[in-house]
């Protein structure tokens, strides 16, 4: 039975070529259909009510693994353009993996068309049979029939996925520190007027000239009640010049809101910095309010 | 989970690739990077609750952790971010994420695309984990795509965008309870 079993495990996961059916360059068809073909996969693989175990070692009377068993988890990675693993197994405490197997698709490029290598770089096996091994075939066959038609799979995998994820909500929110929600900031550069004012135009956000050399950028997320504004004005001589950068924000209402906007708020003069830098390598900035 | 509904449109994907369409170019700055930047600053940090084993000992506890968008990038350069768990310092934390987000420029004269950009950005979900066809941490990920999208069209009132989910509504992320940040 053991022997059968391993020859069995050895035989299933031997490595494969499958081809791909693939129109245009890979990196504007190939590489979406398999990264679609291989998340939609991944998705249904957690929807058959698998069961992993984070228990690992000798375990005869097999209570470890049943005292350790949880619902599987699919982890999909996807390594550049021609790289994916989907892995299912337990998740253990320090974040690791208990893995009961893992798949690995790696595309090439041959003469006669694109091919995907299928491997097994790990695979838990128990009495020499391979742990949840239906699911394994299952996932390879799925993903080699996939490829093989080259068109994208039934997208209402990954949209139903998405529906039930978005009824998940993030119980606890780290909230800004007491004071967070006001600062002043100088930036300070040698660049001209004429050089600086184009550069905010890049800045990420809303920005709007209010008038002579003053600015205001919209931060924060588009459905907030509150308008989060921060600030820029410039200033100086013949030179040097100093972008002001400050904001009072009101917090306290909304953690979400107040969250993004003061982060976003408190990092835009990092962002300018980052405007400035390359045309001004000694431009620096500095907090004015403590 | 409260059991609301949030309203997603039908061709919704929070994994399905974006591909935008961009028509501003800088030659100092990389303005991927700057987007990347306002994006992880925008998405709260969570706490999360964590079994450990502690150095020494054989017994799991139980302990927060908080969870943020940390960038970095791959082997090629391509920018990355990831949603990790950090226990004690953000440089510890890289190899424990929930997600990925990969996001490339790249020259739109040799795609195939239908979109009249010059320069082509691609967001791809290149790592998830998932449970019960339940995606970890996917609140952060809404979120974070949209506020990619948000600032690229920012700096590029033109932007075209087709692929997966963008939009993001305060639903998504109803009643949380707070925590002062340390």
């Amino acid at each position: 039975m053991g022997l059968a079993e391993k020859l069995a495990t050895k035989v299933r996961t031997r490595p494969d070529l499958q081809p791909i059916r693939v129109q245009g360059p890979w990196e504007n068809n190939g590489e979406l259909i398999a990264a679609a073909v291989i998340r939609g996969v991944s998705i249904a693989l957690t929807r058959q009510g698998l069961t992993s175990s984070r228990f690992r070692g000798h375990d005869t009377l097999g209570i470890g693994s049943m005292l350790g068993a949880s619902t599987s988890r699919v982890w999909f990675e996807q390594t550049g353009s021609d790289r994916w693993d989907i892995t299912l197994g337990a998740e253990t405490a320090n974040y690791g993996k208990a893995i009961d197997w893992t798949l690995r698709f790696r595309s090439q490029n041959d003469p006669d068309g694109y091919k995907m290598e299928i491997t097994t770089p790990a695979v838990l096996t128990k009495g020499g049979s391979q742990v949840n091994k239906h699911s394994y075939s299952e996932a390879k066959d799925l993903v080699a029939t996939g490829l093989a038609r080259g068109s994208s799979p039934d997208p209402s995998v990954e949209r139903s996925a998405t529906q039930k994820s978005a009824r998940f909500r993030p119980k606890v929110v780290l909230g800004v520190r007491e004071g967070a929600g006001s600062g002043t900031w100088y930036v300070r550069t040698r660049l001209s007027v004429e050089e600086i004012e184009p550069r905010l135009r890049l800045l990420p956000y809303d920005v709007e000239r209010l008038s002579g050399l003053e600015w205001q950028v919209t931060v924060g997320l588009e459905d907030d009640p509150k308008q989060r504004l921060v600030m820029l004005r410039i200033d100086g001589d013949a030179v040097q010049r100093t972008i002001g950068v400050s904001y009072s924000l009101e917090v306290g209402d909304d953690v979400v809101y107040d969250t993004c906007a003061v982060k976003q708020a408190a990092g835009l003069p990092g962002l300018l910095l980052s405007l400035m830098l390359p045309l001004d390598p000694e431009a620096m900035f500095e907090r004015c309010d403590g | 989970m409260n059991g609301l509904t949030v309203p997603i449109r039908d061709d919704d994907s929070v994994l399905a690739p974006l591909i935008l369409g961009f028509h501003e170019t800088d030659e100092y700055t990389d303005l991927v990077d700057l987007v990347m930047q306002s994006a992880t600053s925008g998405v709260p940090h969570i706490s999360a609750p964590r079994s450990i084993v502690p150095a020494g000992q054989r017994k799991a506890m139980s302990c927060n952790h908080t969870r943020k968008v940390i960038l970095g990038k791959d082997r090629t350069g391509n920018r990355l971010a990831r949603l990790c768990d950090v226990r004690k310092e953000d440089s510890d934390a890289w190899d424990h994420f929930r997600w990925e987000v990969s996001v490339k420029a790249f020259d739109n004269a040799a795609s195939s695309f239908a979109i009249d950009a010059p320069t082509l950005i691609r967001i791809a979900v290149t790592a998830f984990t998932v449970s019960e066809a339940v995606l970890d941490s996917s609140f952060c990920l809404f979120l974070f795509r949209h506020l990619l999208v948000k600032g690229f069209a920012a700096i590029d009132p033109e932007l075209m965008t087709i692929g997966g989910q963008r939009n993001w509504t305060h639903d998504y992320w109803l009643s949380p309870q707070v925590t002062p940040a340390g």
